[in-house]
């Protein structure tokens, strides 16, 4: 069975949720169903709009819009019935909930699959938001809860502040993986499953030796998709992350493989791609990572060559690329 | 008829004002109370015939239920299977249920009532600690194989199914959930908790199995007999979308003359409809003697027992982690500004302490802003606030609705689990409610308990739990005291104190009529004090008899 992979999306009022589904939406080449919590934020360009029926906006890109209302229950049971089911769903969880908990919907269905708990955050807010009285406590389990933070508003903090901030982060959620934005303003393919992605990986051609690395828009391998959904190519972006691929011509002992991937370090944000392991030498399953949290899947209908091949993204200020590249080989 | 003048005698009339507290006889006319007092002194009005009907009754104000939902109406669509005796709207009592077998045979007794053979049969008001074990999916597939099967638990949490109800929602031993409970060898048990639940009958059975109350008028009768057998004649709907559909059903309801009670709705006041403040004034329009809208509600936390309400330190008395924040604290503040500008009176449901004090924040900061005299907005449960949180109430001119029936029903569960010695003392505080001046009513948040203002009274006299223990015996309160929080009391919370709450010229003539006087009988047999009837407006509503 394909299963479709959920995203939550969650944070305190004002981390900038609303945004990042906004930019998720116009930036997306797969069909995706958001599901929000209040209509009236979310920004839709008119001209995207292709028709608007209750609580469901479609979208002439594919994607589908829908008011949470009273019951996320029903609204995610309800986007799974479509008759052209999504690609992906994701879910605005509210600014008070924890989204760990709606993500539990995720596993409860064999056609779900949890892609990833995004958290965002204010930034400039962090210190004074989990020192108050009264959702301290709130906010520090919205960041345990996360696989992917996204410090947001990084422009409107001084370095101390921005010291601050990081030293919060450090302290309440010491294992998440973290990427500074603005605006919340964070390539797709970080947060989202990008899908389609997969066969041009299994199909190009192995780069030379173990694998390859870039770290920026000058890079010239023709295996760097950087432009790859034709959307604008956000130079900022490409100077914060740095991508990376990965190989392997034997089998890798998933076991070996496991400790890896629990192992990596926190600059490795994202890893997708199909991994041969010792269980089945002959196809190889799919890896997906979403920040901390990682999926091997047997049961994909993916047609392809039985190899090893993985990209990673990466934050590019300090990422030894060689280091993470002979780690991988050295599991075979 | 109504405008003619009829002079009622009784046994004694309780009338909750001051300046003539008990009386003899009332004169009624045209639905509204004509004077008080003995024959004599109403002679004057009309020299007709006394009418005789309620000679041998005691007659108090007609009672107020400040906090219910006409949700009560729809429950009894489905079978109740709860721990102690409850009352169905027909009058019809339905004994507690005290061992699975209990449940079983109850469940199989409706289930052969049931028409259509793939139609779900749901249970409601289950209660695990009063069952000799847990209740699991084999017990249920002894009910039915072949239909759904689901018992809802009274915590409103947690669900029971049967196997079929699992296998349609695709729910296998590998579905891993911390929500769905497994027995010590890891088996399922058919316990699902929370949202776990709740999807698991949208996939099985397409929803929760509730009716929309918008499409159901007869279960808003329902509700209103269910109310208006207990001696109540206003009674809230305390959270409510007030679709127009909705809307369309209580207007048409009680609209009919034999409809016993007044209705007043709270809008939920977190809508997302961007025009909610107009919304309402839109249906205020629609206001009559029997419907009333104004009210906003607001949620801001959840429940003690289910460790969903917002506590302040030290936080719960067995270490599990704060409760949810319904309504972000800065987010509460904007809404009851939105409700408080507009001039409407917003309740706020706030249970443990700490989202007592973020809405008195609230409230403290939208009156600098804004002042305006006589507000009442009013906090609903309120149950564990502090004595210096009832002197802020106090102080903000806020009024309070506590939860008197919780010291019965979760009283001993409080002491163990959620507040422990001492702050249990404290719960649902009627005594430092009257001590600071805070006006206050009581409530029972049917169908979460039994709708019945003797009861409640009963409750917040004695103080007595379920296991038979007094929980903090210096707040319990004198029958008056008591009597007056389920008229006058809840009245001023509505701001309908000018029309109902006391027997007063002026007022609707509106009673309950009682077999037995409150005042007399020993304050532990309040609870069994015998309700023979209503009158709302000068019409006569005798309870059905069992």
């Amino acid at each position: 069975m394909v299963r479709t992979p959920v995203t939550v999306i969650g944070g305190f009022l004002g981390a900038g949720k609303t945004t990042l589904l906004n930019h998720l939406l116009r930036h997306t080449d797969q069909r995706l169903a958001v599901l929000v919590n209040d209509f009236g934020e979310i920004n839709i360009d008119a001209e995207l709009i292709a028709s608007h029926d209750g609580n469901t906006v479609n979208l002439s890109n594919g994607c589908i819009c829908c008011s949470i209302g009273d019951s996320l229950v029903e609204a995610l049971i309800g986007v799974m019935q479509q008759a052209e089911r999504p690609e992906h769903i994701v879910i605005e969880a509210s600014g008070v909930a924890d989204p760990a908990r709606i993500a539990e919907l995720a596993t409860l269905d064999a056609s779900l699959e949890l892609n990833a708990v995004v958290v965002l955050t204010d930034a400039p807010r962090l210190p004074d938001l989990v020192r108050d009285k009264y959702v301290g406590d709130v906010v520090e389990q919205q960041l345990q809860s996360a696989d992917l933070i996204i410090m947001n508003k990084i422009d409107r903090l001084s370095a101390i502040d921005r010291r601050d901030a990081t030293e919060v982060l450090l302290r309440l959620a010491p294992d998440a993986r973290v990427i500074e934005a603005v605006n919340a303003s964070v390539p797709g393919e970080l947060v989202l499953d990008a899908g389609r992605d997969l066969d041009a990986l299994a199909t190009a051609p192995p780069s030379s030796g173990t694998g390859s690395c870039c770290h920026g828009p000058d890079c010239n391998d023709p295996d760097h998709h950087h432009d790859h959904h034709g959307h604008d190519h956000d130079r900022r972006h490409a100077n914060l992350f740095a991508t990376c691929t990965l190989s392997a011509d034997k089998p890798v002992p998933r076991a070996a493989l496991a400790r890896f991937l629990d192992g990596l370090p926190k600059d490795v944000l994202r890893l997708k791609g199909l991994v041969l392991t010792d269980e089945n030498p002959s196809r190889p399953m799919l890896l997906q990572m979403v920040g901390r949290r990682w999926t091997l899947d047997a049961d994909h209908r993916l047609d392809v060559a039985p190899k090893t091949r993985l990209v990673a993204i990466a934050v590019a200020a300090e990422f030894d690329a060689a280091n993470l590249q002979r780690g991988f080989a050295a599991l075979q | 008829m109504l405008d003619e003048t009829v002079i009622y005698k009784a046994r004694k009339i309780i009338t909750m004002n001051p300046d003539r507290p008990v009386a003899t006889h009332v004169a009624v006319r045209g639905g509204r109370i004509l004077g008080v007092g003995s024959l004599d002194d109403l002679r004057g009005w009309s020299k007709r015939d006394v009418d005789m009907t309620l000679a041998d009754k005691v007659l108090m104000p007609g009672m107020v239920e400040g906090h219910s939902h006409a949700f009560e109406g729809l429950v009894w669509d489905h079978t109740y299977v709860g721990s102690y005796e409850r009352r169905d709207p027909d009058g019809k009592a339905w004994p507690g249920v005290g061992t699975i077998e209990a449940l079983i045979a109850r469940l199989k007794e409706a289930e052969a009532r049931l028409g259509s053979p793939d139609q779900t049969l749901t249970g409601w008001g289950f209660d695990p600690l009063f069952v000799e074990r847990r209740l699991t999916a084999a017990d249920l597939d002894r009910v039915s194989t072949t239909r759904p099967v689901v018992v809802q638990h009274a915590s409103g949490h947690i669900i029971n199914a049967n196997s079929l109800v699992m296998e349609k929602a695709g729910i296998t031993p590998s579905t891993n959930s911390e929500f769905i409970l497994r027995d010590s060898e890891g088996r399922l048990t058919g316990e699902f908790a929370g949202q776990v639940g709740r999807f698991m009958l949208a996939k099985a059975i397409g929803g929760t199995g509730l009716a929309d109350l918008g499409d159901r008028p007869d279960a808003v009768r329902r509700f209103a007999k269910a109310a208006q057998m207990t001696g109540v004649t206003t009674a809230t709907d305390l959270h409510n979308d007030l679709s127009e559909k909705t809307v369309e059903t209580f207007r048409s309801v009680t609209a009919e003359d034999d409809f016993p009670i007044r209705l007043v709705p709270a809008f939920r006041g977190t809508h997302t409809r961007e025009d909610a403040v107009a919304y309402i004034g839109s249906l205020q329009r629609y206001n009559s003697s029997k419907l009333r809208f104004g009210l906003v509600k607001l949620i801001a936390d959840g429940s003690i027992q289910g460790f969903t309400a917002r506590l302040r330190w030290p936080g719960y008395f067995n270490g599990s982690k704060n409760g949810l924040w319904y309504i972000a604290p800065d987010e509460l503040k904007g809404l009851v500004k939105r409700y408080h500008e507009a001039g409407l009176q917003v309740h706020i449901h706030t249970n443990g302490d700490e989202a007592t004090e973020a809405a008195l924040d609230a409230i403290e900061h939208v009156l600098a802003d804004v002042p305006r005299r006589d507000h009442r907005h009013t906090l609903q449960h309120c149950q564990m606030a502090s004595a210096a949180q009832f002197r802020r109430m106090a102080a903000l001119g806020v009024c309070v609705n506590l939860f008197a029936n919780h010291i019965y029903y979760w009283g001993d569960a409080h002491l163990a689990h959620t507040m422990g010695p001492d702050r249990a003392d404290r719960l649902d505080a009627c005594a430092t409610a009257l001590a600071t001046g805070v006006p206050f009513a009581m409530h029972s948040d049917a169908p979460v308990t039994p709708i019945g203002p003797l009861f409640t009274a009963w409750c917040a006299v004695n103080r007595k739990t379920l296991s038979g223990r007094v929980l903090g015996a210096e707040q319990r309160i004198s029958v008056m005291d008591a009597l007056r929080a389920m008229t006058l009391g809840a009245a001023y919370t509505l701001k309908m104190d000018a029309d109902i709450g006391s027997i007063e010229v002026g007022k609707f003539a509106d009673f309950a009529v009682l077999e037995d006087d409150p005042t007399e009988v020993n304050p532990e047999a309040l609870k069994d004090v015998r309700v023979w009837g209503t009158v709302v407006g000068g019409r006569i509503f005798p309870a059905p008899r069992t």
